[in-house]
């Protein structure tokens, strides 16, 4: 066997390490993958591995890729994780023609292979004898379609894998038959249909009505705001997957009113529109003043004389124009306008002179 | 039979560890060797590939050291070396394990008296 074999051979069996590694931290997986494999090489190398049996036998002291996972996993502390179930699948080896004949189908055995098991992990091959005409009639009852398991020895190949009892099952060998191959199902053509696109999908009525922003999509009034017309489930709260078509966005969230900061500043606000009240008031009334003025409606005001104030004693005896004008006429009766009278000249008393005082 | 696999666990854990630090007490060893000496001791483990974690675990709290060398044949080996706390650690795991043994074998009946 060539030395590329055993590489494959090794770096299959790290591969199957590896995947069950996956819970572990990168430094650590490597970390181990690296120790294995240095031990496998030093191993080869020191041992003189030339046969695949013996390269087998080394891979089988180093253990199974789940024991050596496991160990793993404890060490560092951290809970395994599960494994998928793996599907198994069946094949089948053809039974010679002459032992198909002797057994007469009946109880014709076939080899059973799990190949879904590691072949490191100490399951690799089980074999199980199962009669083949027990198996095709089970697996005609479960699929009307198939054809009728054979009385005898005839072939039953050709038997589909169907749900049910034996729903793992791929093949069903028959004597002398080959192992048939696996046909994949004709795919149904149908017309293309483009995704829809976001742009023509109809936002849910909640969002149009209940701005801004859908989230958070579990808020309340969903459960029956987002139903989907057709479906049982009100809405998303009651099944409906929340992202099963593109979201529809509504823009960002309006932004809260920013908080107040106190009342201090409340009369100031007060004052401030008692004076733009007040300046309003007064605007209008001249507005309103000037209006009246240029309409004519108001008379325009008797003109009042300036008394003049003498300090002869004639004109203080004489009536002044205040006396006379004191009686205002009754509105609507016009006055000619009086000539005020020419105040005479006024009369200096004699200054005294020195030398009369003297 | 579960029940005597699980107990030969049980055992081995808590004991395995030192026994590895007692290996590379004197000398280093590379994970290969303490992995032979291991393999030819069927009671302490289960397979030689459930040794290396347990390394790595001793080199991560700082009992084991480790260092690569080339090797005269074959790819470099990872040698282990025992360090300080390590050294403590199993000389204290010594005494706690005399008084356990004892103990244990009077409870157990297994004292040879």
């Amino acid at each position: 066997m060539s030395s590329d074999r055993f590489d494959v051979v090794v770096a299959e069996y790290l591969r199957e390490v590896e995947q069950r590694l996956s819970g572990l931290p990168v430094l650590q997986r490597r970390e181990l993958l690296g120790d294995l494999e240095a031990h496998i090489a030093n191993e080869r190398a020191e041992s003189g591995v030339s046969s695949e049996t013996e390269l087998l036998q080394v891979l089988e002291r180093l253990g199974a890729p789940e024991v050596v996972a496991s160990a793993a996993y404890e060490e560092a502390g951290l809970p395994e994780p599960t494994m998928p179930v793996p599907v198994v699948s069946v094949g089948a080896v053809p039974m010679p023609d002459a032992v198909a004949a002797a057994s007469g189908g009946q109880v014709f055995a076939g080899t059973v292979t799990f190949a879904a098991s590691s072949r490191f992990s100490g399951r690799a091959e089980r074999t199980a004898f199962v009669d083949t005409s027990e198996v095709a009639a089970m697996v005609a009852a479960s699929d009307p379609a198939a054809p009728a398991a054979p009385a005898s020895g005839a072939p039953a190949s050709g038997a589909p894998a169907s749900p049910g009892p034996f729903s793992s099952v791929a093949a069903v060998a028959a004597p002398g038959s080959a192992p048939p191959a696996w046909v994949p199902p004709a795919p149904t053509p149908q017309a293309y249909q483009p995704p829809p696109s976001p742009a023509v999908i109809p936002p849910p009525d909640d969002l149009l009505r209940k701005r801004p922003g859908p989230y958070p999509p579990s808020g309340p009034g969903r459960a029956s705001a987002g139903a989907i017309p057709g479906s049982s489930q009100p809405g998303y709260s009651s099944g409906v997957p929340p992202f099963g078509q593109p979201p529809y966005v509504g823009g960002p969230p309006l932004a809260p009113p920013p908080a107040r900061s106190g009342s201090s500043l409340g009369w100031l606000r007060a004052a401030i529109a008692g004076v733009a009240v007040l300046f309003f008031l007064v605007a209008l009334s001249c507005v309103g003043g000037a209006f009246l003025m240029r309409s004519g409606s108001v008379e325009e005001a008797p003109a009042v004389g300036v008394p003049v104030q003498t300090f002869s004693q004639e004109a203080t005896d004489e009536p002044t124009v205040a006396d006379t004008t004191d009686a205002v006429p009754p509105p609507g009766v016009t006055t000619p306008p009086t000539q005020p009278p020419t105040p005479e000249a006024p009369t200096t008393p004699p200054l005294p002179t020195a030398t009369a005082t003297e | 039979m579960a029940e005597v696999a699980q107990l030969s666990t049980g055992l081995r854990r808590g004991t395995l560890e030192f026994c590895v630090l007692a290996m590379v007490e004197h000398e280093d060893r590379y994970g290969t060797e303490i992995v032979r000496c291991f393999g030819a001791e069927t009671n302490l483990a289960a397979s030689e590939g459930t040794i290396y974690p347990l390394l790595s675990r001793l080199r991560r709290v700082g009992w084991l050291d480790s260092k690569w060398s080339e090797s005269p044949s074959g790819p470099p080996r990872r040698y282990y070396a025992l360090t300080d706390s390590g050294r403590s650690a199993l000389e204290h795991f010594r005494t706690e394990w005399v008084s356990f043994r004892q103990t244990v074998d009077r409870l157990v009946g297994t004292g040879g008296e």
